[in-house]
């Protein structure tokens, strides 16, 4: 499976560390118990499309938000997460 | 500055020929600016300023002015090198960037010879030809699952940084890769 | 004899180049361009093998890769390689061949007794066997079947060859080198695209190098010869021969294994033996080819019976002749062809067998001009001979019926060349796509479309197109479209000119002969002797899943995956289910197409160089200093430095002893260390440790205690303010990697509006620990810009000085639990600074100590490390609940309160101490009196020079409570039981004092 990395392009997956859902947003710290343990625990595990997320760790160490599907391993899309997704938006604009 | 140890011997690599050559490099700095949103402006103009570039380098490219490198290794960091932490900070403040001392933590090596592609390819899955991988390209991967930073040079020489920790133990795995090129 | 060397025709040897080699003891000679098999047969050695169950004497049947029968063992020694198919083997001086699975000998094969005893080993023979014999009786014979059936066997002795892996590119990567990869390949080649063409055999051609056809008025072989050559100096393209394609993955990634040196006597100095390439493809063209099918008949398993097309093969290309009275039986066209090609070839052919009572007028016509009898609406119903073909019966068949309808005549005979059909290799297509379709006429599958993350396009026979001419069509229309979707503007050649037109592959469906009265070997797996009445009998049993079948019988297990058996065994279900065979359905295709060497896949990841290691920039220092090494992950780590002839206890015992009363010196290197920089770098660590973070002032350091988001303890380290914006944080050596992966990936999805930088500086900084009452004095000699006294640079503080004119920064922290300084300087100076502070420390009876008297001294001090923190385990739990601040939220903060982290019945840390002055085993655990209840264990032991005593630290329920209370530590796997006395975790200097003084 390759991996398009918006930093580095087109790796094999190798490359890349799973880091786990990509479709479920932290809490804030204060939120209550009940929020955090949706977070923490509670997963759909859909055979199909997915957003996921991934660490560039053999590479440039980028947080990735794919959304791959989980079958096919298809991957539909490659974001940045994080402050430089600002960053590269900004520049892609241009 | 005296006493220091280098992390692998410049004589590891006894086997060199015209096909591949493999040296040891010593970098003087290796010095990271990290920034963000607010700063990024600032931090390009200050880079392009040094490096007298006329416009911002997308990820995965470098430049030289002199001994001097820049390499845009993210959206969000630029790594220097042959440029001390205090020159590298320059006037930026503490607010627009960070900037990390990083000459201590790589060994270089330097790769060079009509082989290289080939000696690269047999870790690393990248396509190396000059077409994929031209001049001026700053490859970030890993070989022998060691991360590791290419720096193509010339058609046929890159340098490759590594972590000091690994150095020797690259320096023997790299040594072992390129003894099928260099034999005969 | 039977089997011969022709005077004439053989263009792949070399008639001018001798080579002799050995084969089951004897020498035979051969020349240079043979194989094994043709080599062989041309002496008229034709049965060198054993068959896997029965030990029916075999020979080959095939001339290509994808043999069953004709199996060998290769060298010896560490190169020893079995189960290698004598038509791949290429002959080279000196090759020492042997045949497998017979004992004592090929000749002389006592195991061949199998035979007589097979109505008991039919299919599912273990399983009924002993499915009530239970693990004992199994176990029992389980040794002596593994002798009695068998491939070859693998040696023990280590590889000395070399193995490599790489990784190649190309917008167009072409499967196969026939015709039809030929036409694809010059076509994507001459358009300009990248172009890799990867072929199996030694040399590039498939079937036209036995063709008799012309393509553009020349002959087959010398078309392809000239395509080579043009390919070859192209610079776009790359040839590799010798090389399979094994696997086809997701994202045209493809898998190959490239057989270097396996041809050569041995692989040249450097050389590797074998090469596993992985491929990035643009796109994909499938020119695989086909298989000639076997039919399944009594006897169809001796030697001398072969595919029609592979004698072709000997005759043309090695100048063998299979017989010297074969007879031919096929179901389709291309059988005749094959006959005729032979009798050209100078093989005499004077009998063909077709069940068909209709035969094209043609090839009537062309063989009662050669004299050939054609015996239409007629099958071979029986071979005669056992190791080798004597005659055959010839019977009438009703195509119909499917069934014999006489008893027919005996035929003298010396070989039975078969065709029933060709099978498309659509196993890359199947791997890599959808279901593959059931093709009526050809009486095969044809691949099915490719998923929606890999492209790739068959051509030629592998996609059914068998006629020559519309195969080269279909392989340029492959390349072009190949190119195409590749980026590159394609160019169109005019498709060469065939003549004549090519056979009719259409068989009529019959591919298996049941044998008058039931009795008879019809072989259906040659592989697992896997014969059609098993087949038969499974389905009596109820296996009707294809799937069930195969395991059951073990048809299409063995080292040819099913290549020759899959249709005629689909076939045989299907009716016995009375189905269609499309509803039968097929197995699921899998790689690797082609066995791999382990050390293919290995490459060069072996021995020393399994994973990287990773090393202090002081190691040097150790190793010449006698250290033990331990390995911790990557890391390689002092674990102790022996004095002369000193045991590991004594030597920990020593060091650890050394720390309390004098001083002493570890590396702590190996620590992560992140750079954590930012104008909200105070922030976040006041986010990611449970305990404030905030106000911790510049020139200061602080413990910090990192959880999970489930309130569970992560890891733990200490933190140093380096400036308003920048502090260095530590974490254990084995979380490092881990702890920065987990902060970078709240940063970027929680927390993105933060303004730090994460870095790692685990290599940038070289740390040593400087331990003992007698430390400070020794740092006060040799360090110089900084104020060490006890009034000046207090518990926590951190500090820039020079030792030398090296820069330290120092932090007074203390893991041991004596006064102690962590000294950090830039690695490169790391060794310098060590030496330094050595030197300094002679005065002090300084000594280096390692991993064991750093746990020792830990221990004793309740410190907590993986062994606590095991991922089970709370903050309260370890003692450090205090840590865990009520005034902010922390990452694990929310979940820290459920009530079954706060029960109170929880494994709580406790010291241990031995009532039986000996070692605590790690991992014992903990019973009360007259209980076999577990209620806790054993985390980590140590003899303990400070308190004299053997003891431990532990996870007790209610621990905290229980102090004074005498439990049992039980080991049960090595049936000991030890009473220990349960104490404060805390063992010496409880209240602090030496590291805070």
């Amino acid at each position: 499976m390759r991996i398009g990395c918006p930093v580095c392009g087109d790796r094999d997956a190798h490359e890349f560390t799973y880091q786990g859902d990509g479709s479920r947003t932290t809490p804030p710290l204060d939120a209550d118990q009940d929020q955090w343990f949706a977070h923490v625990y509670e997963r759909t595990n859909p055979m199909g499309r997915h957003t996921e997320c991934w660490l560039h760790t053999g590479g440039c160490r980028a947080v990735l938000i794919v959304e791959r599907d989980t079958v096919t391993h298809e991957i539909f899309s490659v974001r940045l997460a994080g402050a430089q997704a600002a960053i590269h938006d900004e520049e892609a604009g241009q | 500055m005296a006493d220091q140890s280098a992390p692998i011997e410049d004589g590891c690599f006894d086997r060199n020929n015209a096909k591949l050559s493999l040296s040891v490099e010593h970098p003087d700095h290796l010095v990271q600016i990290g920034f963000w949103p607010q700063s990024a402006a600032k931090v390009h103009k200050a880079v392009a300023t040094r490096f007298k570039s006329k416009k911002t380098m997308p990820p995965g490219q470098f430049v030289s002015k002199g001994e001097a490198l820049c390499i845009r290794s993210a959206f969000d960091a630029y790594l220097l090198i042959n440029v001390d932490p205090v020159a590298a900070r320059g006037d930026l403040s503490p607010d627009a960037c960070a900037v990390t001392d990083l000459s201590h933590s790589r060994a270089a090596i330097a790769i060079v010879g009509p082989a290289v592609e080939r000696f690269l390819n047999c870790d690393i899955a990248i396509d190396f030809s000059l077409e994929a991988c031209p001049v001026g390209s700053a490859v970030q991967t890993s070989m022998h699952h060691i991360p590791v930073l290419l720096l193509r040079h010339a058609p046929e020489r890159f340098v490759l940084y590594v972590y000091r920790s690994y150095a020797r133990d690259l320096a023997g795995w790299m040594a072992d890769m390129a003894s099928p090129f260099q034999a005969g | 004899m039977s089997a011969y060397r022709l005077a004439e025709n053989g263009h792949l040897i070399d008639r001018d180049k001798p080579v002799s080699f050995r084969f089951n003891g004897q020498t035979y000679s051969g020349f240079d361009g043979d194989t094994l098999a043709s080599a062989l047969l041309a002496q008229d050695v034709q049965h060198i093998a054993a068959s896997f169950k029965y030990h029916r004497p075999r020979g080959v049947m095939t001339a290509g890769s994808q043999e069953p029968s004709g199996v060998v063992t290769l060298r010896s020694g560490g190169r020893q390689e079995p189960n290698c198919k004598a038509p791949e083997v290429e002959i080279c001086e000196g090759l020492d061949a042997h045949p497998q699975n017979v004992w004592p000998s090929l000749g002389f094969d006592i195991q061949a007794v199998n035979g007589l005893l097979s109505p008991i080993f039919a299919a599912g023979f273990y399983y009924k066997t002993f499915f009530e014999a239970g693990q004992t009786g199994w176990h029992f014979f389980e040794r002596f079947i593994r002798r009695a059936a068998g491939m070859g066997e693998a040696s023990r002795l280590p590889d000395p060859d070399r193995y490599e892996r790489a990784n190649g590119f190309a917008d167009v990567l072409v499967v196969g080198s026939g015709a039809a990869g030929l036409a694809a390949a010059l076509t994507a080649a001459r358009s300009g695209a990248k172009v890799l063409m990867a072929e199996e055999a030694a040399h590039f051609g498939g079937g036209l190098l036995a063709s008799s056809a012309t393509i553009n008025g020349v002959p087959a072989r010398q078309w392809c010869r000239e395509t080579v050559l043009e390919l070859t100096g192209l610079p776009n393209v790359t040839l590799m021969a010798r090389t399979a394609i094994h696997g086809l993955f997701d994202d045209n990634t493809v898998g190959a294994l490239e057989r270097v040196a396996d041809h050569k006597a041995q692989p040249e100095p450097h050389e590797a033996r074998h090469r596993h390439w992985t491929i990035h493809a643009g796109q994909i063209v499938l020119a695989t080819g086909a298989f000639e099918r076997p039919m399944v008949f009594d006897g169809n398993d001796r030697p001398g019976v072969m595919l029609a097309s592979a004698a072709v093969q000997y005759a043309a290309c090695y100048g063998v002749a299979i017989g010297r009275a074969p007879v031919v039986m096929t179901n389709n066209d291309s059988g005749y062809q094959s006959a005729f090609d032979l009798r050209a070839l100078g093989v005499p052919i004077a009998t063909i067998v077709d069940p068909r009572d209709t035969v094209d007028p043609a090839l009537l016509e062309q063989a009662a001009s050669l004299s050939v009898t054609v015996r239409t609406g007629h099958v071979v119903a029986s071979v005669s001979g056992r190791k080798g073909v004597k005659g055959v019966r010839i019977a009438p068949f009703d195509v119909r019926g499917g069934q014999l309808t006489g008893a027919g005549e005996h035929l003298e005979a010396d070989a039975v060349l078969v065709s029933g059909g060709w099978t498309p290799n659509i196993n890359l297509a199947s791997q890599a796509g959808g279901k593959p379709a059931f093709d009526a006429e050809l009486q095969a599958f044809l691949p099915g479309a490719p998923r929606p993350n890999v492209s790739f396009v068959s051509c030629g026979s592998a996609a059914g197109v068998f006629d020559l001419q519309s195969a080269l069509a279909s392989g340029q229309e492959a390349g072009r479209s190949a190119t195409e979707k590749a980026g590159v503007k394609p160019l169109t050649t005019p498709t060469p000119t065939v003549e004549p037109t090519s056979p009719d592959v259409r068989p009529a469906a019959v591919f298996d002969i049941p044998p008058r009265r039931g009795k008879g070997k019809c072989f259906v797996d040659f592989q697992h002797d896997v014969t059609a009445s098993d087949i038969a009998l499974a389905h009596r049993e109820g296996y009707v899943s294809v799937e069930h079948l195969k395991r059951y019988t073990t048809l299409g297990m063995a080292i040819d995956q099913g290549k020759n058996a899959n249709m005629n065994a689909l076939t045989l279900m299907a009716r016995a289910q009375d189905r269609p065979i499309e509803e039968v359905g097929t197995t699921r295709f899998r790689p690797p197409y082609v066995p791999l060497s382990l050390g293919a896949i290995a490459g060069r990841e072996t021995g020393r160089q399994f994973r990287p290691v990773r090393r202090s920039p002081i190691h040097d220092w150790h190793v010449s200093n006698d250290a033990v090494m331990l390995n911790t992950g990557p890391w390689e780590r002092p674990r102790y430095y022996p004095k002369s002839g000193e045991t590991i206890t004594e030597a920990y015992i020593r060091e650890a002893t050394t720390v309390r009363k004098g001083v002493g010196m570890v590396d702590v290197s190996f620590l992560g260390k992140i750079d954590v920089q930012g104008p909200d770098a105070a922030e976040f660590l006041n986010r990611v440790y449970s305990n404030a973070f905030l106000k911790l002032p510049v020139g200061k350091a602080r413990y910090g205690l990192m959880l999970r988001e489930d309130g569970i303890v992560y890891d733990d380290g200490t933190t140093w303010r380096l400036s308003e914006h920048q502090y260095l944080m530590t974490t254990t050596t084995a979380n490092a990697a881990l702890v920065l992966a987990k902060m970078e990936y709240w940063h970027a999805t929680a927390w993105p509006e933060l303004r730090v930088k994460l870095t790692s500086l685990t290599d940038q900084w070289a740390g040593m620990a400087v331990a003992g009452p007698d430390s400070r004095a020794v740092l006060q000699a040799v360090v110089t810009d900084l104020a060490l006294g006890a009034e000046d640079f207090g518990f926590m503080a951190v500090g820039n000085g020079r030792i030398g004119d090296i820069p330290v920064t120092i932090a007074r922290l203390s893991f041991s639990g004596e006064l102690a300084y962590e000294v950090f300087t830039a690695s490169h100076h790391g060794l310098a600074v060590w030496e330094a502070i050595m030197a300094a420390g002679q005065d002090f009876d300084i000594i280096p100590y390692g991993t064991e008297a750093l746990g020792t001294l830990r221990i004793e001090k309740g410190h907590v490390t993986a062994t606590e923190i095991d991922g089970r385990t709370t903050a309260d739990d370890l003692g450090l609940g205090g840590l865990c601040s009520k005034k902010k939220s922390f990452i694990g903060s929310a979940l820290l309160g459920r009530e079954a982290l706060l029960e109170n019945n929880r494994l709580q840390l406790v010291g241990l101490v031995s009532k039986e002055s000996r070692a605590l085993l790690p991992g014992a655990h903990l019973t009360a009196s007259g209980s076999s209840e577990s209620a806790g264990h054993v985390t980590a032991t140590t003899y303990s020079p400070a308190l004299e005593r053997y003891i431990a630290l532990g996870l007790l329920r209610r621990g905290r409570e229980r102090h004074g209370e005498t439990l049992t530590a039980r080991f049960p796997l090595r049936g000991d039981t030890h009473e220990i006395e349960v104490v404060n975790p805390v063992f010496f200097d409880p209240d602090g004092s030496r590291m805070h003084g």
